[in-house]
Order: structure tokens, then C-alpha cells, then sequence
């Protein structure tokens, strides 16, 4: 573009219709003389077109992802409630039955159902599982000294192992020298995530669960077995890490993820898992995007320090895709 | 709400309310769409594209409805099916629309020229990074001045802030010569 920050600033000044009269006059007797300035006024205001066409559809997408239950008659409304009560009834049963199902819970990506709070007391109790839970569940706090006996002891059991071992190892396995990251901090709030929603207008959506996991101080003392490592976990008490699961819980490599952070539209590469420093909690809206292109839109994620969040995509398993591979050691890649 | 009720809200810029309320039709519409020979995902795109140009005539204050607001609506996704049907190279099935409103491209104003040329520039602005995306959005769509998008934004000063807003609208400008063989087609 030839045109100097100056006439930069009068051609915005009119698209926006920001001149006095006389002045505006001026611009268009000026214009009508030179097809360069006509060229930026019509770009300019393309521009705003385009932009005002963007956020609304951001804002009309943000009612069509919410359609698929506001939308619906009064007897598919009835018949969803009676369902409703029926899966909540068998839920409630597998989740205390079932101590896998216990550190699910439910994003609402459709029904936009809010996450609740994941406490550190409750994944300890999802780890003991058992009879305990049905009697307390989440009352007990386990001290740092029985988790790490609990931890040794479940460790021995194979079908722990594949139950929760994925979980546990991912994010301390994962770090690697350079892919730590310097992220700024501090910051107080999170603006809209607006954006977010802008650049997946078309969202295929996916249900998803989410789940957060407190690093744990047994995958620190594995950590710090890996040479070079120790200094930098220890530089990172702060950090939160994210990883995506199939429905089977193997780790999705190359998933993509697109978040809100502190005011940042950011997208990541999750290979296996992603860390970032973190220092006081954050709510947002995540977009995941899966190698083969699925997309989740997943509300309310949680993102904590020292938490590591797991995001299980329902429906969708490596397995069945013809990607027989084991989940493997997962290494941190961020991409800017 | 009553169609004035829709109007007024969305001129006062209070749109969520009434783009609800406007999205109770799709399902009627989008069984319209896909007896035309549609899919789901064409009629979705369609319908939103649909309350898009609605949204837009009726923040024009020039603009003034002659039918009711559903029917216009009706008749909008009426022509973009048409036009959609058209570039698949579709028959279109017009029957099942015998009852809505026919509007023209002169009744709504559209340009099909110029809303290729939009949306080559929609591409072009996925392609500008993120803190542009933010200055134009604060700037041309949210109207704030530049004092205001310097602070929510965290520039040092106002200059500073109206020197990224330059140089955001330079790079939109530079990847639309690369991507449009003549950069004078952005004429209107």
C-alpha cells in the first residue's frame, strides 16, 4: 500500500464516517480525482463488512450450537426429560459402581451444561474408587504420605494400570527440554471467547468429557529420573498440562487445541500432551480438532495449576479407525 | 417477541435475543431445504447465512419491512436455496416453495460479485494474525476508539496502537494482491 499512516488514518476516518461534513466533501472531491484512494476507501470498507459479517456469525453459530435442544417440540422437550431421568438414573448408578466413569463429568458442548469444580479430593477419591466412595464419597483427604502408598500399591495392579495409568504419566513423561514454555502471567480475567467460536462456525460436534487430574507427587519422582528434567519441573510448579483421549482412553497424538488464554486466542498441538505455565485457574471454551478432522466444541474446561486436564472424546476410538498403535510416550510440541 | 420487538433489538445491537427467537423456524425451513435436494450441512449453512443478510437489512434504517418478518425470512433462504441450487448445478424443486415470498437480488440487494469478493476477503482476514483480527473487530465492528482498543489491548500509547491498526490493514491489503491477481477487482 502506497498511502502514508496519515492518509491511512483520513480514509478510516471516513469509512467510519468520523469526518465533519466539510471535511468529508474535501475527501470525496479529493477522491473522485485519485483511483488510489478509491481503491483503499472500497478495501476498507470490505473490510468492515467483513468484519461485522464475522462476529455475527460468530454470534448467530453461538445460538445454532445450542439449538439442538432449545429448538425442539414440546414432545421431543417431554421425551428428552423422560430419558433424561433415565440415563441420570443408570449414571448414577455406574458412577458408583464404575470408579472409571467417577472423574468423568460431562461437558455440555451441546446442551451447555455447566462443568463443575474439579477438586484435588475429589480425583483422589476417584483414584481409591472402591466401597469407600459409596460410603464418602469425596470427604476423605488423603495426606501426601498415603497417596504416594496408595499410588505404590495400585501400581502393582495391571488393571489399574490401564484404567488410570494413562492418566498419571503423560504429563511429567512428556517434558521435554525445549518444549517448555515462558507464557506471560498474571493476568486477572478472560475475555470472550467469541473468537474461538468465530473460527469453527461450522462446528461438527463431538461429545466430550473432561477430567483433571492433580500432578501427582509420584510422577515428579519419575520426572526427576529423567536427566535434566528435575530442574524444570521444579521451575514449573505452576504448570498446567492438557491431553486428549480417545473414548478408550489412549492418548490422541496431533490433536489440536484451541483455547482462550488470559485475552490470547491460541492454538496448540497436543502431542501427547501440553503444558503451560498457569498460576490461577481458568475457565474457557476449548476447540479440539482430531487428526481426521472431527471437531469438539467443549465448554466450562478447567484449567488449574498443577492440574492436568484430560479430554475424552466420546465416540471416537483410534481403534476403530484402523489406528491399531498403542498409546505412546507422549512428548510436549507447542506451536504458536 | 413482535417483529418491531426483533427490529428495535437488533438496531439497539441486542441480537442474541431475537436471533433465537428467529431460529425457531429452521427446522420448518430446513425440511424445505433438504426436499430442494440439499444436505443437512448445505441447510444449516444456508439458514445462517439467511438470518445474516436479515440481520443486515434490518439494521439498515432505510430498510422498511412490507411482510412479516418469518415470511421475509422464508423468502431470503428461498433465494439463497435458488442460488445455491444453481452453482451445484441443481433443478430446483420450486414447489415446495410455492408459498414464499419471492424476493430478488434488487429486493435484498444482493451483489453475487461482490460477496465472492467478501469472501475471498473473509479468507484473507483467517489469514492476518490474531491481534489484527482483535484490532478490527474492536475497531470496525465494536465502533471503540482507538484511546479505548489502545488500553484493552495493552499498546503503550494511542499512536502505537493506530500504528498496528496500519499496519494489520497493510498485511489484509498485501495478502489480498497475493491471493487476487488484480488487487483493482476489489472495487466495488
Amino acid at each position: 500500500m502506497r498511502s502514508s499512516l496519515e492518509q491511512f488514518e483520513r480514509v478510516s476516518d471516513y469509512v467510519s464516517g468520523k469526518l465533519t461534513e466539510s471535511q468529508q466533501s474535501l475527501f470525496e472531491l479529493e477522491m473522485s480525482n485519485d483511483p488510489f484512494l478509491q481503491e483503499q476507501v472500497a478495501f476498507q470498507k470490505d473490510m468492515v463488512r467483513v468484519v461485522e459479517r464475522r462476529a455475527l456469525r460468530s454470534e448467530i453459530g453461538a445460538v445454532a450450537s445450542t439449538y439442538a435442544v432449545g429448538g425442539m417440540s414440546l414432545l421431543s422437550k417431554l421425551l428428552l426429560g423422560t430419558g433424561s431421568a433415565l440415563v441420570i438414573g443408570v449414571l448414577s448408578y455406574f458412577i458408583f459402581m464404575n470408579p472409571k466413569t467417577e472423574q468423568k463429568q460431562q461437558v455440555a458442548s451441546v446442551e451447555r451444561s455447566k462443568s463443575e469444580e474439579h477438586s484435588p479430593v475429589q480425583n483422589e477419591q476417584a483414584i481409591k474408587g472402591g466401597d469407600n466412595q459409596k460410603t464418602t464419597p469425596a470427604t476423605h483427604v488423603m495426606t501426601v504420605d498415603e497417596f504416594i502408598a496408595f499410588m505404590r500399591k495400585q501400581e502393582q495392579d495391571p488393571s489399574f494400570q490401564n484404567l488410570y495409568g494413562s492418566f498419571m504419566a503423560p504429563p511429567l513423561l512428556g517434558y521435554k527440554k525445549d518444549s517448555l514454555v515462558s507464557d506471560n502471567s498474571g493476568f486477572v480475567s478472560i475475555p470472550s471467547d467469541s473468537l474461538i467460536r468465530e473460527s469453527v462456525p461450522t462446528i461438527e460436534q463431538k461429545r466430550a468429557y473432561i477430567g483433571s487430574w492433580r500432578t501427582s507427587p509420584m510422577s515428579r519422582a519419575k520426572a526427576s529420573k529423567i536427566p535434566g528434567l528435575r530442574k524444570q519441573i521444579k521451575s514449573r510448579k505452576k504448570a498446567a498440562t492438557v491431553y486428549v483421549t480417545d473414548e478408550e482412553g489412549n492418548i490422541l497424538h496431533n490433536a489440536k487445541m484451541t483455547f482462550s488464554y488470559f485475552g490470547e486466542q491460541r492454538t496448540v498441538m497436543i502431542d501427547g500432551v501440553y503444558g503451560f505455565d498457569l498460576y490461577s485457574d481458568i475457565k474457557t471454551t476449548v476447540v479440539i480438532e482430531l487428526e481426521n478432522g472431527d471437531k469438539a466444541l467443549i465448554e466450562n474446561v478447567d484449567f488449574k495449576p498443577r492440574y492436568s486436564t484430560y479430554i475424552e472424546i466420546e465416540g471416537y476410538t483410534t481403534a476403530k479407525k484402523g489406528k491399531q498403535e498403542a498409546a505412546s510416550e507422549p512428548g510436549i510440541k507447542r506451536i504458536d | 417477541m413482535t417483529d418491531q420487538e426483533i427490529i428495535s433489538s437488533i438496531r439497539k445491537g441486542e441480537r442474541e435475543q431475537a436471533i433465537r427467537f428467529l431460529y425457531q423456524e429452521f427446522p420448518k425451513i430446513k425440511a424445505l431445504i433438504l426436499k430442494s435436494g440439499l444436505n443437512e450441512v448445505v441447510a444449516k449453512e444456508v439458514f445462517n447465512d439467511s438470518l445474516l443478510l436479515l440481520i443486515e437489512k434490518l439494521q439498515d434504517p432505510n430498510f422498511e419491512l412490507t411482510s412479516k418478518l418469518t415470511t421475509y425470512l422464508y423468502g431470503i433462504n428461498r433465494f439463497m436455496v435458488k442460488n445455491e441450487m444453481r452453482r451445484q448445478n441443481k433443478t430446483a424443486y420450486e414447489l415446495e416453495w410455492s408459498d414464499t415470498l419471492i424476493i430478488s437480488d434488487a429486493d435484498l440487494g444482493y451483489d453475487l460479485e461482490k460477496e465472492e469478493r467478501l469472501s475471498q476477503l473473509d479468507k484473507i482476514l483467517a489469514q492476518v494474525s490474531e491481534k489484527c483480527r482483535q484490532i478490527f473487530e474492536l475497531f470496525y465492528f465494536r465502533k471503540q476508539s482507538m484511546e479505548h482498543i489502545s488500553k484493552t489491548l495493552n499498546y503503550s500509547s494511542v499512536n502505537s496502537a493506530k500504528t498496528q491498526k496500519y499496519k494489520c490493514i497493510e498485511q489484509a491489503y498485501q495478502l489480498a494482491k497475493k491471493h487476487v491477481s488484480h488487487p483493482e477487482s476489489l472495487l466495488p
